[in-house]
């Protein structure tokens, strides 16, 4: 027999404790219960010593708020896993883009990026909410390294873990710039799940165009707090 | 008169609210002494000392970000016959650079992802302290389950650290390996803890639609006080009690799992701009537990890793692993080289998208830290680390620290306090270096390893 009670998932309104609302067991164990409940949720420990916690495992598998996204605390905006990270200057000598092929694109060679991440693990909401780590964006910065047009790319984001091919993730269009510069931000998403997943990043420019480009470095974050 | 709280969590038995049982009135009143406790414990609010800083040991779950989760798909072949600046190849660190281990983390897990095996390179992990001495390791990478890629997966444990900044270090001796030719894809600093599917969530059972006390526009989670001579010898328990020891634990809910309380349909506690009007993107106003100190001046900070990560590889043996030059070098060992600037002047090195949690920039305390590596002989102290985060490429605030305590060839600058970001902003991290006294005239002397930003109260 556990020493504490635990609510039983009862929770109340107001209209169980109206000035003439009858007394019922029900009442002192939910309020009792859920002030034990919210304990481990915010400690993270059993409320008993050498006891089980009354509360469920959170997705790590140990007890309380994670800040993992709810029902497990407000999720916290932040990079998730990002690529490369250089910079452009002559007055910097790296690997030149030949030696980076995964990151350079043209007419006829399209940039494709493989991040291969670990996703915090998390708990799927319902049908209709989507949890804040399950759905990542992307922000990506690009600079020109040969030509002189600056023309419209186009980014293509797929989780092969979830089955997603090129042909059916998520695209978004942005115009190559001449210096390194942020390209995107909050609408290139893709769909993530708890644990390991491997997202394909893929940048391609119009047969029109005369210009090469190099996507400098790309983040995928979390945007969301608490679901869409 | 003094505020009902409980100095430690007190349980409530079963066999007090079992049914037929009386309802005793130290049920109702240790209940709202342990709510009083879990609110002041989420918001430091009363002087509470064990704040929930995710810390674990009573202090809340920690939260298990990763340390580092970098991918990098640069070859690792040997380029060309020409000249390397250490003469042979030989043991090399394939990455180098700063992490931060928050506190409450006592294990955790390495993995390098390759294109092929590394076959007789056999790669091992080494973290020492930030002035070099050898906390881990080396310890072995062994061949991991790749999952549904055809890559090369290698994985490790790191156990026994402490909280705050070390140095890890990814370690190849690639002497008589010079053909290999495989690609590094990724490196990762991880916490490996998973729950079994079949648990299930915290949610509502409840059909019930609950109550909460709604919030003033400048109000955090609405909670009520009640004094302890409420429950004096001879008072009773009231309604206004139970409604409001009620409501506080339905509010107190909502502000730490994120989540409408009980099967409520909406939020009552939803972020606002100041004036009642629900904004979720503005943290200076969040009612939920994110340790934003926007509502409570005293809510608790998270240690919180940010990035970090590696920019390329240097000779164990203090020298480059290929032979430096005004261009890009053409041959040397490998074409993940670290980067080296050709100008005494401010350069920038780096750069990387970073979206920033909502802490409070107020008092800030984010924290940087830089490795390179020096060669020639060259002084480390004559370099300088400068970390900028423009937001949005709008505006620059760096911070710059002097070159720090030198391991062999390798030297750290660190800086705290590093302004100019904004919580909940996107941002571009820039990492930049320059010569804080007269240029010799000697290029390629100082070169850049890896970088860490980290977030500690």
């Amino acid at each position: 027999m556990p020493t504490r009670v635990s609510s039983g998932g009862l929770r109340l309104g107001d209209t169980a404790f109206r000035g003439l609302a009858p007394a019922y067991a029900e009442a002192a164990r939910s309020l009792a219960g859920r002030a034990t409940e919210l304990y481990e949720l915010a400690t993270g420990v059993s409320s008993a010593t050498g006891e089980p916690p009354v509360t469920p495992l959170n997705p790590q598998g140990r007890v309380g708020w994670d800040l993992s996204g709810p029902p497990w605390g407000s999720a916290l905006r932040h990079n998730v896993a990002w690529f490369s990270g250089c910079s452009a200057d002559v007055n910097l000598i790296q690997p030149d883009y030949d030696a980076q092929p995964d990151t350079w694109y043209n007419k006829n060679k399209p940039a494709l990026v493989k991040l291969h991440f670990w996703n915090r693990p998390f708990d799927s909401l319902s049908p209709t909410a989507v949890a804040p780590h399950a759905r990542l964006y992307w922000v990506l910065r690009s600079v020109r390294i040969t030509g002189a047009d600056t023309p419209t790319a186009t980014a293509r984001t797929w989780n092969r873990r979830f089955g997603q091919t090129r042909e059916t993730g998520q695209t978004e269009t942005f115009t190559a710039p001449a210096s390194d510069t942020q390209v995107t931000g909050i609408t290139l998403w893709v769909p993530a799940g708890p644990g390991w997943n491997t997202v394909y990043l893929e940048v391609t420019l119009p047969t029109t165009s005369a210009s090469t480009h190099q996507l400098t470095s790309g983040a995928l974050q979390v945007l969301s707090k608490r679901g869409y | 008169m003094a505020r009902k709280k409980n100095a430690s969590f007190v349980p409530t038995t079963p066999f007090d609210v079992d049914v037929d049982a009386l309802t005793l009135k130290h049920t109702i009143e240790n209940a709202i002494g342990n709510t009083a406790l879990v609110f002041d414990m989420l918001t430091g609010e009363n002087g509470e000392a064990n704040t929930i800083r995710h810390i674990g040991s009573g202090r809340g779950c920690p939260l298990g970000v990763p340390l580092w989760q970098q991918t990098i798909g640069r070859g690792l072949n040997y380029r060309g016959t020409g000249s390397v600046k250490g003469g042979v190849p030989g043991a090399v660190w394939l990455c180098a650079h700063p992490f931060f281990l928050p506190e409450g983390e006592t294990i955790f897990r390495v993995r390098v992802r390759a294109s092929g095996p590394f076959g007789a390179l056999v790669p091992t992990v080494r973290v020492t302290t930030t002035g070099g001495t050898t906390e881990a390791g080396p310890v072995p990478l062994i061949a991991a389950d790749p999952e549904d890629e055809q890559d090369a997966v290698y994985e490790c444990s790191i156990s026994g650290l402490t909280t705050g900044l070390h140095l890890v270090f990814l370690e190849c001796n690639t002497e008589g390996n010079s053909t290999a030719n495989i690609d590094l894809l990724s490196w990762h600093g991880y916490f490996w803890r998973r729950r079994p599917e079949t648990s299930s969530p915290a949610r509502s059972q409840s059909s019930t639609v609950v109550t909460l006390t709604t919030p003033t526009a400048t109000q955090g989670v609405a909670h009520v006080d009640f004094q302890d001579t409420t429950f004096s010898a001879d008072a009773a328990i009231d309604s206004y009690q139970t409604t409001y020891l009620d409501r506080n634990l339905n509010g107190l809910a909502e502000f730490g799992s994120g989540w409408p309380a009980g099967d409520n349909a909406t939020y009552t506690h939803e972020d606002h701009d100041g004036a009642g009007v629900a904004d979720p993107t503005d943290p200076a106003r969040s009612r939920f537990h994110a340790c934003t100190r926007a509502i409570y001046a005293n809510e608790p900070e998270l240690d919180f890793p940010w990035v970090a990560g590696a920019v390329g590889a240097y000779g164990i043996d203090g020298l480059p692993v290929i032979d430096p030059g005004a261009v890009a070098p053409t041959a040397g060992m490998l074409s993940w080289f670290a980067p080296y600037p050709l100008t005494a002047s401010l350069l920038t090195m780096l750069r990387l998208p970073g979206r920033a949690p909502d802490f409070q920039t107020g008092a800030s305390r984010l924290k940087w830290a830089v490795l390179a590596a020096t060669d020639l002989g060259a002084s480390a102290t004559n370099w300088r680390a400068t970390v900028d985060l423009s937001v949005a490429s709008t505006s620059a605030f760096g911070s710059a620290f002097s070159a720090g305590p030198s391991v062999a060839c390798l030297t750290l600058a660190t800086g705290t306090g590093l302004g100019g970001w904004t919580g909940d902003g996107l941002h571009t991290i820039s990492i930049k270096t320059d010569k804080t006294t007269a240029f010799a005239g000697s290029y390629t002397e100082f070169f850049l390893l890896g970088y860490c930003l980290y977030w500690e109260p």
